[in-house]
This record gives C-alpha cells, structure tokens and sequence, in this order.
C-alpha cells in the first residue's frame, strides 16, 4: 500500500510538472500567435541556415590546369559562373609585362589581389564588352606603354581569348559614355588611373585601353 | 464517503488551477530576472568586448580598409605605418560602447592621427623629392578625412541605440512587475496551503509549479543553445559578429543558471515536504492516541 502510494506520488511529481508546462507553452502561443508569422519571417531574414564564413581570401575557380579552347563553340550550361569577387581568368600581355587574375567584381579588396571585372560586363566568348580595371600603381601599371596594336590574353578555365588593341583614350573618372555597353560585338575595355604615377588630388581621370577580339571560342546559349 | 471523495477531487482540479496560474508567475518572474541580468545587462557587453579581442579586430579592420583608401592615392601604404595605434583604437573602443550605453555619442580625439599621417606623408614627400601641389594637398587632406570617417565608422556599434532604447523602457517597469508578480505569488501559494488540510500538500503543489517553470525555461533555452541558433546570425563584419554572438551566448547561459536555481528550490521544497509529513505524522499519531 506504501509502496503504491509512493509510486502514485512519483509518477504524479512527472506528469502533472508537464501538464502544467505544456498548458503553460499552449497559453504563451496562443497569446503570441498573432505576431508568430511577423517574427518568423523577420528571424529568416537574421538568421541564416549555417554559421556565417568570414574569408579572409578571395575565392578562386581558375584552374591553370584545364584544358581551355581556342575556337569553335562552347555551350553556356558548360560554363561556371563565378561568384563576387572570385578569381576566374588571368590576364596578359608579354610584350608589357602584364600579368594578373581577374576577379569577378571590382571592389577595393579584388583590387588589392588583381584585375576587377565590371560585373555589368560579360564574361570573354559571350559577345558584349569586358571591363577590366586595376590601379595605376600596381597591375595596370605597364598600360602607360601600350601601343595600337599590342595583344593581350585572358585565359579562363573554359577558353583562351586574344584581344588586339585599337584605340586609347583619355576620360573624366565620373564619365560613363566613354565605353558602350550594347555595342554588340566583344571587347576588352580596360582601365586604370591617369595621369600614371601622379598622386591624389590631381588624378581624377581614367585611361581607357580598347581591345577587339582576334581569337577565342564563342559561347551560345542554347 | 463518495462525498468525501468528491470533496477531494475538486479541490484537487482547483489545487492544479491555482498550481498553473502559480506557474505562469515563476515563470515571468524568472523571464523578467533573466532579462534584468543577462539580456539587458551592460556589463555582459562590456566584459565580452575584451574575451572577444573587439578592439584588436576593429583595429585590423580600420588599417585595412585605410589601405584601401591609399590605394588608388599614389602614395605607398607605408604610409600608414604607426599611423592608427593599437592602444588608441581599445581606448575608442570601450568609450564608444560606454557613451553609446549611456545614450550619448562619441567622437575620437584624431589629433594624433593627424599628426603621424601628416608626418608620414611629408617624410616620404621630402625622401622621395616629391614637390607637393595645391591639388596634391586638397587630395592628402580628403584622404585623411576619409581614413577619419572610417576610423569612426568602424567604431560605431550599429545595434546599441535600440539596446539602450529596449533597456530604458524594460527598466521602467522591471521593478513594478516583479513586485507584482511576487505579490500574487505570494497571495497563491497561500491559498494552496490553505485549501489544503496538511502543509505539505499545500508545498507540494507549489513543487509541482516550480518543477514546471524549470521545464517552460530549461526546454526553450535549452534547445536555443543545442541548435546554437545564435551563431547563425547574419552581421557582420567579424569583429561585430564575434562579440554579439558572444554576448548572445553569456545571455544563454544566465537562463541556464536560472533553470539550475530554480530545480534547486524545487528540491529544496521536496525536502521541506518530508520534514512537513514527519511532523504531519507525529500529529496524527498523537491526535489518534487521545481519541
């Protein structure tokens, strides 16, 4: 009899602490349902699925190592689109000495590791305008002594491209006719700082180098 | 007999009411103590801004995002050399988080900034021959005044206005609650007592309560610190990441001690019950030997 009495109390100390925990739960939801489906969506706005990676590095899908194409036609679905500032492609000129990655996206940070692409332009074989730029005093620092003429490389996993130089030109930083965007035909545009090698304060101005496409494959969109 | 059975009964269903309700208010009570020492306590920011290295990762974070600036500058990052100094950036640091708790702004003291950049840039101008014009002299000085912005930029603690703001208005109404809360705890757990023949009953539905406002606190906080939930807040930049997740954390944790305190009250009151029923007991033995 004891002993059932016992078991009576410490089966009732489980269930009715629960009982009484679940009610308590049911009373908090019911008061705050209203505003649950506010707070959730705020909550997916904060919170993310896994824990934030801070990269102190730069991402990097360029592999040396492929085997890219010369010519013919590759298909887009084949193709990796690199993410911000992820090193794609690399650029090059023997004759100038130039020899850079090329990030995706163009800001401080991809400056200080290579080349930045627009990411409004497009990648080489899709048939618009490239626009590469770099600071004066480090990667485009050779673009003072380019000629009509000189050729430049740019390599990305998927094809090798060769751009020849037409024309330079000289605009104001905050002009943005200098290049054309829907020309409709590829082009490598870059540019740099200008005057070369002057300081703050007097360069406020941008040195432009356009390059037609000689060779390289064509990328289609099927 | 079936009376007597039914007596017991009901006053069993309305001991379990009173036993919720009793619930509900430990339950807030611990919510709103939780709050006053973990979630809105300025102390938890303040002792997390050195376990984190807060101002050791503004600093790295303010002389690279200056070496930005010099970049496109034509003047060498060398330049910035000695130029922000660690001990300067702890002391802004910790001022900014203290006047911004106390609901006030801060502006650095740049003067020594000032003068080592200006010192660094007329060194390297004279080792270098460089003649400096009028249009050099605007561009050195917007430079500056942009590696300031930064400076105070990277100082700014973004979410301490709505901390103050939320901590203001709990504060308002902490003490009212609470006392009010007590009261009717009070008032509750002696109507158990009461209603009850022996105290020990009457303690024991008070142990049920405080049993369930261990479990509505412990399982919530719990699963919050399991899923590690507040890790996986989207802010940056690292530093700041670091020392709200750290406070997040410290705040977990207060709860946590709460719950412990609260199943410790708990066994205390189940061992108070014991000492009740053996007095209980000698009662009835003695009232059963006069009859």
């Amino acid at each position: 009899m004891k002993k059932q009495s016992k078991f009576k109390r410490i089966i009732e100390y489980i269930y009715i602490p629960l009982l009484l925990a679940a009610c308590g739960f049911g009373i908090i939801y019911l008061t705050l349902k209203p505003v649950l489906e506010m707070v959730s969506s705020v909550s997916g706005m904060v919170i993310t699925q896994s824990v934030p990676e801070f990269k102190t590095t730069l991402g990097n899908i360029y592999d040396e190592n492929s085997n890219p194409a010369t010519e013919g036609t590759l298909s887009a679905e084949d193709i990796e689109f690199p993410t911000y500032e992820t090193c794609y492609g690399w650029v090059s000129c023997d004759k100038l000495g130039v020899n850079a990655p090329i990030f995706w996206g163009d800001s401080e940070r991809v400056f200080r590791e290579g080349v930045g692409q627009y990411i409004g332009s497009f990648l080489p074989g899709y048939d618009g305008v490239i626009l590469l730029g770099a600071h004066d005093s480090m990667y485009f620092e050779s673009l003072e002594f380019v000629e009509i003429g000189d050729e430049f490389v740019v390599k990305t996993n998927y094809g090798i491209y060769t751009y020849k130089v037409t024309k330079t030109k000289v605009g104001d930083d905050k002009d943005s006719q200098v290049y054309d965007e829907l020309a409709g035909k590829e082009e490598l545009v870059m540019y740099t700082c200008y005057p070369f090698g002057a300081l703050i304060g007097v360069k406020d101005q941008r040195f432009y180098v356009f390059a037609e496409k000689v060779t390289g494959p064509e990328v289609v969109k099927e | 007999m079936m009376s007597e059975k039914r007596t017991e009964t009901v006053r069993h269903i309305v001991a379990i009411i009173f036993s919720f309700l009793l619930t509900l208010c430990l339950a807030a009570i611990f919510v709103l103590i939780g709050c006053k020492l973990g979630i809105f306590n300025e102390k938890i920011i303040l002792s997390q801004l050195d376990k984190t290295d807060y101002s050791n990762k503004v600093h790295e974070a303010i002389s690279s995002n200056a070496a930005e600036y010099m970049m496109p500058s034509g003047l060498p990052e060398s330049i910035l050399d000695g130029v922000i100094s660690k001990a300067d950036v702890k002391k802004d640091c910790r001022n900014a988080v203290t006047m911004s708790l106390k609901g006030q702004g801060y502006n650095p003291n740049f003067s020594g900034l000032e003068d080592r950049f200006n010192e660094n840039v007329e060194k390297y101008m004279s080792d270098n021959g460089i003649v400096v014009e009028a249009g050099t002299e605007d561009g050195i000085n917007e430079l500056l005044e942009e590696i300031k912005a930064e400076y105070k930029r990277c100082l700014t603690f973004p979410f301490i206005k709505y901390f103050v703001k939320y901590q203001s208005a709990f504060n308002r109404f902490f003490i009212f609650a609470v006392a009010l809360l007590m009261a009717l705890t009070v008032l509750i757990g002696w109507m158990l007592m009461k209603m009850q023949r022996w105290p020990h009953r009457g303690v024991r539905y008070i142990s049920y309560s405080t049993l369930a406002t261990a479990i509505m606190l412990g399982v919530p906080v719990g699963a919050l610190m399991v899923s590690g939930v507040h890790r996986r807040i989207n802010i940056s930049p690292e530093y700041l990441y670091d020392l709200i997740t750290g406070v997040l954390g410290v705040d977990l944790i207060v709860f946590m001690v709460l719950v412990f305190v609260c199943i410790g009250i708990f066994v205390a009151e189940l061992l108070y019950i014991e000492k009740l029923k053996k007095v209980a007991t000698k009662l009835r033995k003695r009232s059963r030997r006069r009859e």
